[in-house]
């Protein structure tokens, strides 16, 4: 029946039913497309819930506030697809804000532009809000060139304000990007519930990991320092060890040593005594030189001088002759014990020194000698000599001797004698000049030796005493004693002595 | 030998974003160096400047071309947010692939934009076999970039890829070369590997509402009037919506509908071929982004989802077949933007995704490239046509030697 109906419909009839359908098409088509709208819907609010857990996941293991900036803004501008997005760290109480992290800003906006410190962040609320409902702050971010923005509070568990995103886009990008929707203020508020959350336990872990890293790094340095007191006092016992067995074996050493030096000392101390026997010996022997030999001696020279003078006539040439050679051995024989008791007495300890006039010592001793100086008719030059510390007695033996010796030694020509001095350094250096006969190079050694002769009685008369005598006097005084000597030219004898 | 890498991922930084798709596509520390191309699709909201800068970094060797679209389409499936990015890497020994490129090309110059263009590509290798076109999305007319290309390479030259898009906003749309982001290019490769093949499919969906209505007064690509009036004005009106709506939410439900030549119906599963109005001037004229003529009908159509999935299922079949004893080293994919978030919800999407990329890869992982754009350059009936709201599936196969 219908379709016998439908048949018989009219042209009218035809196009309009044809027209309700068309109609009924579109509406269809209408519906469809808000059905597939709705459905997009849907599958962006699961797109949105799986992004959100999935940003929980990945900001937990984070440590530092820039990538928990960083990362927050980048699943941020995932979720809700805006251009550009800032992370502002808030300190509320501080009312101070630094701006952690920016996405999709050109690179002129600088930190300057998102200071929000002109707000009251008590106003602003826990809920987000856009931009432009708030025209104070958009007053503020004028120069960040949002066409609009959505702000999103971040609140920590403490109910503080802790952060704030801004996400948003430019005039140029806003004819591409979605279009503002509130409707997207409960995926917002679930996102920000979800940072506040994380962006709390970061601080908590922060200042955990903090005074973990504090409390290592005490506990390090207490480590560190307990380490370098443990080396310190190994050392420290090393060392002492090392210095008791050097010092055990130090001691050892003294001990042997001063048991060493104990036996030196003994030998020393009965060497010393030896000596000083020996000296008061040789001092009894000088006594009993000067005493028993010269007795005897005096006893042959005064019989001598008896026989010469009751049995002269008796005596024929010869025996006056034996005579006069025996009292000259025995004269002698006087001067050479006279000479070993001068030199006995220069060896004495603690012989007295005194302030000399060397000028009036040297005069006085050419006055004591004038018949020598007479007879040999001896020129003596004396020029200016020092004042010197030292014993008179042996001084001048020191100068009567080389005197003597330079007229003494005389060659063909007067003796011609200069006595001089010069001080060098700390020490005057005295010069006896003479014109004699010189010494040969070869006694240079043997001059100052005791008895040490060069030539024989017969031709220059002398003990063999004198020049020792001279040396031992000048090193009695620290002094030293040499000579210059050209052969038939002079000789010139120099000593020096303390000035 | 040329061989294929790809990767795609949604993450909003883009210098981590196209340092993780190396990283993913081309794990081997030796392998970005020998990357001779880049072939990048990103979505609108990548700061393309440095997308592109820290590609060039990274494969120092690689020219780089691409375009933006509504979404891209990777192994991963697709991703349709404000920043998506998808590459496929291609390494080769020699200079198997060359690229040309221009800056301006609109409806009215589209013929010898191409041809030029295509003309440096063949100087630079006249053994290409292949190529791949990608071109703006606005105002061009792609059948005489076709046909320009064809001029220099023959008609048996398979040409493949599309025009760029936006996020379905109809605004603007940009391609790059190397470091340089254009607005009006258009880009071409030309692949010269000969032991390369490609094999194609193309499948809309729709169907034709009502009894169609009439150019009556249109110039190249740009219609004046349909049935003497207004052009845009009359076909809001067909829809119950303002005159002055932008295009851009249109394109959903403001597809036009050309009848074909009835020996290609049974091939293209449909009696017509769709046209995107993605550009309409102050005086109601829209453009296409085919040339058209006067007297020629066009019919408001709407999606048929029974007919999608059919579809689906007969060019994937028809693909299968031809792929059957080839190995297949490669897949492009471009879709219309309509076909993305705006005609399909999630579940729908992947499930159409995931359905083409198991029929073809038969368990293998292919590499795999595809862009919601504005329109596809896909042969049908053994001529490289232009496309609109279609899928449109490249395989390059290498030949078993």
């Amino acid at each position: 029946m219908n379709e016998t109906k439908k048949n018989n419909l009219t042209k009218a009839e035809l196009q309009q039913t044809c027209a309700d359908l068309e109609s009924q098409v579109e509406q269809g088509l209408k519906q469809q497309q808000q059905l597939i709208k709705t459905k997009n819907e849907l599958d962006d609010k699961l797109r949105r819930f799986e992004l959100i857990q999935k940003y929980g996941r990945e900001a937990l293991g984070l440590t530092t506030m820039k990538e928990f900036g960083v990362l927050t803004l980048e699943y941020f501008i995932e979720i809700f697809n805006q251009a550009r997005a800032a992370f502002i760290r808030v300190d509320e109480e501080a009312q101070s804000s630094i701006t952690i992290a920016t996405f999709g800003f050109p690179s002129s906006a600088t930190e300057d532009h998102f200071k929000i410190e002109s707000l009251n962040f008590d106003d602003l609320g826990y809920d987000c809000f856009l931009l432009s409902d708030s025209p104070k702050m958009t007053s503020v971010l004028k120069d960040v060139q949002f066409v609009d923005a959505y702000v999103c509070p971040i609140v920590t568990r403490k109910n503080k304000i802790a952060a704030l995103v801004l996400l948003g886009q430019s005039e140029s990008e806003s004819q591409y990007f979605p279009a503002f929707d509130k409707a997207d203020f409960g995926s917002l508020s679930t996102m920000c519930q979800f940072v506040g959350s994380l962006l709390q336990n970061l601080i908590t872990q922060k200042a955990l990991k903090y005074e973990i890293k504090e409390r290592m790094a005490t506990e390090g340095k207490l480590y560190e320092s307990q380490k370098k007191l443990l080396k310190v006092k190994n050392e420290l016992e090393n060392k002492v060890v090392a210095r008791t067995h050097e010092l055990e074996v130090s001691n050892e050493k003294l001990k042997s040593e001063a048991i060493e030096r104990g036996a030196i000392q003994l030998i020393l101390e009965e060497q010393a005594e030896e000596l000083k026997r020996s000296n008061d010996d040789l001092k009894q022997f000088a006594s009993a030189v000067s005493h028993d030999l010269k007795s005897p001696l005096r006893n042959i020279a005064t019989f001598s001088d008896l026989i010469k003078l009751r049995y002269h006539d008796l005596l024929d040439d010869a025996g006056k002759e034996y005579l006069n050679i025996m009292s000259a051995g025995v004269d002698n024989m006087v001067s050479i014990i006279d000479g070993l008791l001068h030199l006995a007495n220069i060896s004495k300890p603690n012989a007295k020194s005194e302030y000399l006039d060397i000028n009036d010592l040297s005069t006085n001793i050419i006055k004591s000698i004038n018949q020598l100086v007479v007879e040999s008719e001896a020129q003596i030059r004396i020029e200016e000599l020092p004042k010197l510390y030292a014993n008179r007695f042996q001084i001048e033996r020191l100068l009567q001797n080389l005197i003597e010796n330079a007229i003494k030694f005389r060659g063909a020509q007067a003796p011609q004698i200069n006595i001089s001095a010069k001080k060098k350094k700390n020490m005057y250096v005295f010069a006896i000049e003479d014109n004699g006969i010189g010494i040969e190079p070869q006694y240079k050694d043997k001059i100052f030796g005791l008895f040490q002769r060069l030539h024989t009685d017969h031709t220059y008369k002398g003990t063999g005493i004198g020049l020792s005598i001279c040396k031992k006097v000048v090193e009695k005084h620290k002094g030293d004693i040499w000579f210059e000597s050209e052969p038939q030219k002079g000789t010139t004898f120099f000593f020096s002595l303390p000035g | 030998m040329i061989t294929f890498y790809s990767s795609s991922n949604g993450i909003v930084d883009p210098v981590k974003a196209i340092t993780t798709c190396v990283n993913d596509a081309l794990p081997q520390a030796d392998l970005p160096s020998t990357v001779k191309l880049i072939v990048l699709h990103t979505t609108m909201g990548h700061d393309f400047g440095s997308l592109l800068k820290q590609a060039r970094i990274l494969c120092p060797n690689a020219h780089i071309v691409g375009c933006t679209c509504a979404g891209v389409i990777g192994l991963k499936g697709a991703n349709e947010n404000m920043r998506a990015l998808a590459a496929m890497f291609v390494c080769s020994d020699e200079d198997e692939t060359v690229i040309s490129s221009h800056p301006s090309i609109n409806g009215g110059n589209s013929y010898e934009v191409a041809r030029t263009a295509a003309n440096h590509l063949k100087s630079q290798n006249a053994a290409i076999n292949m190529v791949q076109v990608l071109a703006t999305g606005i105002d061009i007319a792609m059948d005489r970039v076709i046909q320009g290309i064809e001029d220099v390479f023959g008609e048996d030259m398979p040409i493949f890829g599309g025009t760029s898009s936006d996020n379905m906003k109809a605004i603007n749309s940009f391609q790059f070369v190397d470091s340089q982001v254009m607005e009006t290019g258009i880009v071409m490769v030309g692949y010269a590997d000969p032991s390369l093949a490609i094999d194609m499919v193309v499948h809309h969906g729709s169907q034709p509402i009502g009894l169609g209505f009439e150019i009556t007064k249109c110039d190249g690509n740009r219609v004046f009037e349909i049935e003497h009036q207004a052009a845009w004005p009359f076909l809001m009106d067909r829809l119950d919506l303002a005159a002055d709506t932008h295009p851009g939410p249109c394109i959903p439900i403001a597809g036009l509908g050309v009848e074909l030549p009835s020996e290609l119906h049974e091939e293209y599963h449909n009696k017509h071929i769709l046209r995107v109005v993605v550009k309409v001037d102050e005086d109601g004229s829209l453009y296409i982004p085919v040339e058209c003529q006067v007297g020629q009908r066009l019919w408001l159509t709407r999606r048929n989802e029974k007919l999608i999935f059919e579809g689906l299922e007969v060019i994937l079949d028809r693909l299968c077949n031809r792929l059957s004893g080839k190995e297949v080293v490669a897949v492009f994919q471009t879709d219309c933007a309509a076909r993305g978030r705006a005609m399909f919800d999630k579940i729908n999407k992947e499930e159409i995704i995931s359905k083409m990329q198991n029929a073809i890869g038969q368990g293998d992982t292919i590499p795999w490239l595809g862009m919601y754009g504005y329109g596809e350059v896909t042969q049908l009936g053994g001529r490289n046509r232009f496309h609109n709201y279609t899928t449109s599936l490249y395989a390059i196969t290498r030949r078993k030697s």
